[in-house]
């Protein structure tokens, strides 16, 4: 679109096309999605083993009828074991996004993972020649020989793990979830991953009780659980979560809660089957500021207790200075700066988080109206190939009006995509 | 919840007397009454005038009718009517002479078998096919079914029931032009009964297809509506299959909408088709119906029609209550 008056405005031959290329483009994807049988596909190694998680390239598109919206257009982190990652940015900038392409649950047709991957360690399920899951049995010594121990109908009895369920062969593996079919996806979702959302009030099933919705997953996930361990379990996780009455609640509806309890039931329900990684999307944007607190506090708490990783998507930085370990500040489906959070508070280098910063009310000082980034966000149809930044930028020089800068290392954590710094210089 | 219902009832009392006095007034308000149509289908038009006049005055004072309605008379025919009414007589037709629940339950058997298995059949195919269309949105199958809807939606019935004759039994020759048996005799029961579900075939196809098409479009819209609700994501997100989150998570949500239409199946299941029943010429309430009111006998309509009330505010009641068994949310109360 040469013609910069008319960029809104799609005419129906444009539109055909654009229709005809998307089912085409979309109808791939669904169908790569429903492949069977292909784990060597998808199976991988990870590049540093300290990782759980470790996004490479990410490219995640909307194929809307306007065009394609690159919401996550080349997104690189990672996540280390046992740390709580922080990802910031304002809205619509691709956060949600990347934590749904990890959940596998873009919605589609329209939303798709294009390319990149997304390595996650998992323990999965060994299987034999028909796909079974292989149970581990019970072993008993009977004339001096050990065997299989027999309950009284004769049928081989369970090795139990530690949530109660029966025990099943599993290796530690990294699978590529970009990859990976829907199907096989299942059992890492609410199993090794689960997801807390933005929104308590519409979060639950209105029809279901909570005790029906919390024992679902652990019916999915915990094989072989009896109903009355299943209800232990998930009041159990209920009392965790700082829930006063657990019985009580167990019974109501989902109407019959306030926004935080539920954004409770919703923690807990992620909880229930000691999850590798809870990505927890904007966990408190919906929720008033005492309430925030509570449930920060749970997060923080809970983290500890079961001895996970935390992905922590919010457009408050006062919330990730005080949970996470590492920050990312994504920006227009881009990473452009990234470390620890001592190296984003401290030493913020990119014109967009510094600007980030100051736009942050403070208690402290007085200001007479607060700081606002000067512009808007480019088009997500039409993105410049120059700095996405740069039309809003203070510092602008020269060399921003060529190609998107590189992510470049300015220290061994801390890295910056900006044209003001080299690599291994922060001072500038 | 029992005081909900009494004072429910109490109300619907109130709007049967509203419903009565208004089917009353227009019933009489007819532009041609059941006397004049009578002289004309006795006397045609020649004779004496003079004794035209007499036997008309006669005739419509027999009846209890005025040429000319007056407001006086059409005051003091509604209350005796309503007495009449209250005090279980439900008036003699006037056509046939018969007392009028007995014309009505005679002919009602029928018209129940044909509405409610068309009804199941609605529901069998309908719901099912509205999910199975909003889980592949565009799809091939959503359009087709859109397609075949939305025709079904248009024809209107005594068209399609006429082509489905014209078709089925005239060209093609498989099911029967109309009535209810071949007048068959000395036969066996199970004989009969075939016979008379040959005959119910066309006319249950014809009520099939025309209503099939709105409760499809409903199905759909709703389950497509509850298919981008927040908390179906979540139940995707536990790592539920698609089948669990359809038929489980959508499917009583979808319900809870669904439950609406359930207020017009009572009156329909008793009230008989009249079109269908008509052009099938099936002699089912539906039909009895038609030829009556075509010929004016009050009693007769008055009676039909509030049965058909009656059965409407008891179905409105029934789906209030279905409410509050579907959905936690609603409580039934105050």
């Amino acid at each position: 679109m040469a013609d910069k008056n008319k960029s809104h405005y799609i005419t129906a031959k444009e539109l055909r096309r654009i229709a005809k290329e998307n089912i085409n483009a979309t109808k791939a994807f669904e169908k790569r999605k429903k492949r069977k049988n292909v784990e060597s596909e998808y199976v991988t190694q990870m590049k540093d083993p300290a990782n759980i998680v470790e996004f490479e390239d990410l490219h995640t598109y909307f194929y809307t009828d306007a065009g394609v919206v690159k919401a996550v257009n080349g997104v690189s982190f990672s996540i280390p074991a046992g740390s709580t990652v922080g990802v910031v940015g304002e809205s619509g900038c691709g956060k949600s996004v990347t934590s749904l392409s990890l959940m596998q649950l873009v919605q589609g047709p329209t939303g798709q993972i294009v390319s990149g991957s997304i390595r996650f360690r998992t323990k999965a399920f060994r299987r034999d020649e028909k796909g079974n899951k292989i149970p581990v049995y019970e072993m008993t010594e009977e004339n001096g020989e050990l065997v299989v121990k027999k309950d009284a109908k004769g049928k081989p009895v369970h090795k139990k793990n530690e949530l109660g369920g029966n025990l099943y062969e599993t290796d530690e593996k990294v699978y590529d979830i970009a990859k990976m079919p829907t199907e096989a996806m299942r059992s890492i979702r609410g199993r090794e991953i689960s997801m807390i959302f933005q929104e308590p009030m519409t979060s639950l099933n209105p029809v279901f009780t909570i005790g029906n919705q919390l024992n679902e997953v652990a019916f999915l996930h915990i094989e072989g659980i009896s109903k009355q361990d299943a209800k232990a379990r998930s009041i159990e996780m209920l009392k965790l979560v700082g829930i006063a009455d657990p019985e009580g609640v167990y019974k109501k509806y989902p109407h019959e809660l306030s926004g935080g309890m539920r954004q409770r039931v919703m923690i807990a329900m992620s909880l229930l089957c000691n999850p590798r990684l809870i990505i927890a999307d904007e966990p408190t944007t919906a929720l008033d500021v005492t309430i925030q607190a509570q449930i920060l506090d749970l997060l923080r708490d809970i983290k500890g207790k079961i001895n996970g990783s935390i992905m922590l998507i919010t457009h408050d930085l006062g919330v990730v200075a005080e949970m996470a370990d590492f920050v990312v500040v994504m920006y227009a489906g881009k990473i452009i700066e990234m470390g620890t959070a001592e190296d984003i508070f401290d030493n913020p280098l990119h014109p967009y988080t510094i600007g980030l910063q100051k736009s942050k009310p403070t208690v402290d000082g007085e200001v007479e109206s607060l700081y606002c980034i000067p512009g808007f966000v480019p088009n997500p149809i039409d993105m410049p190939d120059y700095c996405y930044f740069r039309d809003r930028c203070e510092k602008c020089k020269k060399e921003c009006a060529g190609e998107y800068p590189r992510l470049v290392k300015v220290s061994d954590t801390h890295s910056v995509s900006c044209y003001l710094y080299k690599e291994g210089n922060a001072n500038d | 919840m029992v005081k909900y219902i009494i004072k429910r009832i109490l109300l619907s009392l109130l709007i049967l007397f509203g419903v009565s006095v208004l089917l009353y007034v227009l019933v009489r308000m007819m532009p041609v009454d059941f006397v004049t149509q009578k002289l004309v289908a006795g006397l045609g038009s020649q004779g004496n005038d003079e004794l035209i006049a007499e036997r008309k005055a006669a005739l419509y004072a027999y009846y209890g009718l005025e040429e000319h309605p007056t407001l006086l008379g059409v005051w003091n025919g509604y209350w005796k009517w309503l007495f009449q009414f209250l005090s279980g007589d439900f008036g003699t037709s006037f056509k046939t002479g018969r007392p009028v629940e007995k014309i009505i339950f005679d002919n009602m058997g029928v018209s129940f078998v044909i509405s409610f298995i068309s009804l199941i059949l609605q529901l069998l195919i309908a719901i099912p096919l509205g999910i199975k269309c909003a889980c592949n949105q565009y799809g091939k199958l959503d359009y087709t079914a859109t397609v075949l809807s939305m025709i079904g939606i248009s024809f209107p019935t005594f068209f399609f029931g006429s082509l489905a004759i014209k078709i089925f039994a005239m060209e093609l020759g498989w099911f029967p032009v109309s009535g209810l048996d071949s007048g068959l005799f000395g036969v066996s029961g199970w004989t009969k009964f075939w016979d008379m579900a040959w005959h119910l075939v066309l006319p249950m196809f014809v009520l099939v297809v025309l209503n099939i098409g709105s409760m499809m479009r409903y199905t759909r819209t709703n389950t497509l509506e509850v298919l981008n609700a927040d908390y179906i994501r979540t139940a995707r997100a536990k790592g539920l299959s698609e089948n669990t989150v359809v038929y489980k998570h959508v499917f009583r949500n979808t319900m809870i909408p669904l439950v609406t239409t359930l207020a017009g199946i009572l009156p329909g299941l008793f009230g008989g088709s009249m079109i269908t029943e008509t052009v099938f010429g099936i002699p089912g309430i539906g039909k009895t119906a038609y030829d009556l009111l075509n010929a004016g006998d009050i009693p007769f309509i008055m009676a039909y029609n509030m049965f058909i009330a009656v059965l409407t505010v008891i179905g409105i009641l029934l789906t209030d209550i279905m409410y509050a068994v579907v959905d936690p949310r609603v409580k039934l109360g105050k």
